[in-house]
């Protein structure tokens, strides 16, 4: 079965051999080296996809998303008097999910109509994103309508067994629906951005944006948190999540915590800010 | 019970008083009543159920199996079925993920180990027959119980199998079969917990029924182990349809009430549930 | 022992029961009062049901409206952990299914439809442990449910399964019985010789088919005094209850 709610390319179209070099083999592989303080380097464009009301690409290191908007579409049926939210979220098949060996088991579920029907991570990254999308959207603004969120996880680097790189990888999935919400003109109260940050607490060193790769361990001592935030609505936070193995967690802590995630989200907020500036420039020119 | 706006605004305005007034005249940081039964499943090693006020009722049964150690990645295994949902709904798998989550990261595993090839691996199932409210804090309360009262059977053979093939063996007698709480020697053995906390003005209440649920501006779930908040700590719209006109975002002032009050109150939650097992001795195996 | 022996030379059953005996069997009605509409537990040996009534109610579905009579709706769940051997079980398996429309069609006779039309009444079964005569304790289940819902019925159903062992008939079989002679199971209607359900999966000869049924027949009539002993003790708590308000 094919899925009818995402692009997918002609049956007998060809791969480009884009990014695909040959001389791969011999460069050692490189390993992104950064300030603990540092936000990693991203590339953003939004509009790609033409049929959806809004999309949105992220790529930062491995980790490559894409998000389309769907809406406002009118529902069927009984009125309602806010605009129905819903988000989902998938892996394209060959991707590794963060986490997977302890959360989706061994079997893949097919549901009725033949597609295999969302993984526990997807769904779970599901929740989250409309958890922390839902206050940013005017919903009464769209009576009898719907506004559907797919995400298509491109490409991440994630141990299957760890789930730090989880947290990593929504951050950046919510960074990017984000811009893919602004793109398809839906009324926002703000623009919703998020940081994550890890800490460890041996050494009390509190890193940004950390990467991740195949062999991260979830380390004993560190905490990681995933905070998103509405900047300009004093700070609102609209999604929280914090991850960690058997550790006290106290109040200090926790503002430690989502101070950090605040002045990295402010970080990004900023880059996307410039990236809409620049966008709007270059359609005036 | 679908409150109409008229409802809705006379909840939230008792709710956002400097002391709230819950419809059920409970403190904010008090929990329903509730009602329980443990070991009460001939064939498991350690089931409960527990029961609220208002009906909603989870069965938990602990069931160990023998494992080689090399072939098992995870040592509990999670499943919930939740009556009138289907289990590959977005409800159902975020409790098992929230669930799965928090008991493999602070279990104990290595008082699992038999011997150096072999281990018990413990299948958790929940039954939630019927519920209002957001069912995570019932499921973890009832969890608690059941893996506090599993028993496993006395191991008998050899614990250095190194050297020689030998699959372990146990005593058949049950009255043997240990207490998972008493083999786990040098600390008290205390599962984790989820607590489930609503967000409403500046308060916070503890365990929101479903009338509340409707009302809340947001909803967050901390765990609570070894009488400390632990990760994972996350918020979420409690209420099952994201129509919730109040929702929204939260202060991190609020985030830092939360923990303090689960500090303060929620050593008495798991000391009552304690409490609940001492005091339910008359095994006689009938759950009502 | 080489060989399990399921019945002895001396008439005594691999539990100790002689081969008209029945398991212990426990009932309860109102089990869960703030939950459901009617609700019952039932404990036939080590089988342990829980069943909740819904209704009857309007449809959630108008095409599932029928304007004559009421419709029933039985979800069947079985519990991961029912058997000793932990197994996942999916719900649209065709065993289940199979139960599900046996029973649906037994209550859809015993239950007086024509009286709830436009409604749906809705039963939930939940099998906590399952030690043999899973058809006959969730029939009984359902009965005792639907008179603790207040829904009208020609009789009682009282399920009770039996087998055949050589020549010999069991009543009331357990798991260890029924995997190794050919059981039927019957719903026998109240105090009278109908039968509501009869299901007989295996083969059994025909000449000794009416012992096998007889046995079950004085085995439902059992079942059926030990239900309404329940119903009745229950009806007198409410009764008093109302005479002291």
């Amino acid at each position: 079965m094919s899925d009818r709610r995402r692009l997918l390319g002609p049956v007998n179209a060809k791969l480009p051999a884009v990014g695909i070099s040959s001389d791969l083999s011999d460069k050692p592989a490189t390993v992104d080296k950064k300030r603990n303080d540092e936000v990693r380097k991203m590339f953003l464009k939004s509009g790609l996809v033409t049929n959806a009301n809004g999309s949105a690409y992220l790529e930062v290191g491995d980790t490559i998303i894409e998000v389309s908007v769907f809406g406002p579409r009118p529902i069927r049926g009984s009125f309602i008097d806010r605009a129905s939210f819903s988000v989902e979220c998938k892996f394209l098949p060959y991707v590794t999910q963060p986490n997977e060996i302890t959360f989706n088991g061994k079997a893949t579920n097919f549901n009725n109509n033949g597609r295999p029907s969302l993984t526990n991570i997807e769904q779970k990254i599901s929740s989250y994103l409309e958890t922390s999308l839902l206050p940013c959207i005017l919903l009464e603004k769209y009576p009898k309508s719907t506004i559907d969120i797919f995400v298509s996880v491109i490409s991440t680097n994630s141990n299957p067994n760890s789930n730090s790189s989880l947290l990593n990888l929504i951050n950046w999935i919510i960074n990017c629906s984000s811009l893919a919400l602004v793109d398809s003109g839906i009324e926002l109260k703000d623009i919703v951005t998020s940081g994550q940050v890890k800490l460890n607490q041996k050494s009390n060193e509190l890193t940004f944006d950390p990467i991740y790769s195949l062999d991260t361990i979830d380390n004993e001592d560190s905490i990681d948190c995933l905070v998103s935030f509405m900047n300009l609505r004093n700070d609102e936070i609209v999604g929280f999540w914090v991850e960690g193995k058997q550790e006290e967690l106290d109040e200090t802590i926790v503002t430690q915590l989502i101070d950090g995630c605040n002045e990295m989200s402010k970080q990004i907020r900023s880059n996307i800010n410039g990236y809409l500036l620049s966008l709007m420039e270059s359609k005036s020119n | 019970m679908i409150l109409s706006p008229a409802e809705r605004s006379y909840l939230y305005d008792s709710l956002t008083q400097t002391t709230p007034i819950r419809p059920d005249s409970r403190s904010d940081h008090q929990f329903r009543p509730l009602e329980a039964k443990t070991s009460f499943l001939p064939a498991s090693n350690g089931s409960a159920r527990i029961r609220l006020m208002d009906g909603s009722e989870c069965i938990v049964s602990v069931k160990s199996k023998v494992v080689l150690r090399s072939q098992e990645n995870n040592l509990i295994e999670c499943d919930i079925d939740v009556a009138g949902h289907r289990d590959d709904s977005n409800f159902v798998t975020n409790l098992s993920f929230n669930l799965t989550n928090l008991l493999s990261k602070n279990f104990p595993f290595q008082y699992l180990r038999l011997t150096s090839k072999y281990t018990f691996k413990l299948f958790i199932d929940c039954i939630v027959i019927s519920h209002s409210s957001y069912p995570l804090s019932l499921l973890s309360l009832t969890c608690y119980l059941a893996l506090k009262t599993t028993k496993l059977p006395l191991l008998v053979s050899d614990v250095n199998d190194e050297e020689i093939e030998e699959q372990p063996t146990f005593s058949d007698d049950w009255d043997n079969a240990q207490l998972l709480s008493s083999m786990i020697k040098d600390e008290s053995f205390s599962p984790p917990i989820f607590i489930t906390l609503g967000v409403i003005g500046l308060n916070l209440i503890f365990d929101p029924t479903i009338e509340e649920e409707q009302v809340l501006e947001n909803g967050l779930i901390i765990s609570w182990h070894n009488n400390k908040v632990i990760a994972p700590i996350s918020n979420m719209n409690l209420a099952a349809n994201s129509n919730n006109a109040n929702y929204k975002g939260l202060n991190n002032k609020i985030i830092i009430k939360g923990i303090s009050m689960v500090n303060k109150y929620c050593g008495a939650v798991t000391h009552a549930l304690d409490t609940l097992i001492e005091q339910d001795d008359g095994n006689d195996g009938a759950i009502f | 022992m080489s060989r399990m022996e399921l019945y002895s030379p001396e008439g005594l059953r691999i539990d100790g029961r002689r081969w008209n005996e029945l398991r212990r069997f426990e009932c309860r009605i109102n089990t869960h009062p703030s939950s459901s509409d009617g609700s019952s537990y039932i404990e036939q040996g080590n089988t342990k049901i829980i069943c909740m009534v819904q209704g009857p109610m309007e449809p959630s579905l108008k095409s599932q409206t029928n304007s004559s009579k009421a419709s029933i709706e039985i979800n069947l769940s079985i519990a991961n952990f029912s058997t000793i051997e932990r197994k996942k079980r999916l719900k649209n398996e065709k065993r289940l299914i199979e139960l599900k429309t046996t029973l649906e069609r037994t209550f859809e006779q015993s239950v007086i439809c024509k009286l709830y039309p436009r409604t749906v009444i809705q039963i939930n079964l939940h099998v906590l442990c399952q030690d043999g005569g899973l058809l006959a304790g969730m029939t009984n289940a359902i009965t005792l449910a639907l008179i603790d819902a207040g829904v009208a019925m020609y009789d009682y159903v009282s399920a009770i399964s039996a087998g055949l062992y050589d020549q010999t008939p069991l009543l009331d079989l357990n798991t260890l019985e029924e995997n190794d002679m050919s059981c039927l199971t019957i719903g026998v209607v109240g105090k009278s010789e109908k039968l509501a359900l009869l299901l007989l999966e295996d083969k059994m000869p025909l000449d000794l088919l009416e012992s096998v049924l007889a046995i079950g027949i004085a085995g439902g009539h059992r079942v059926r005094d030990l239900m309404d002993n329940e119903v009745r003790k229950h009806g007198n708590i409410r009764s008093s209850r109302l005479v002291d308000q």
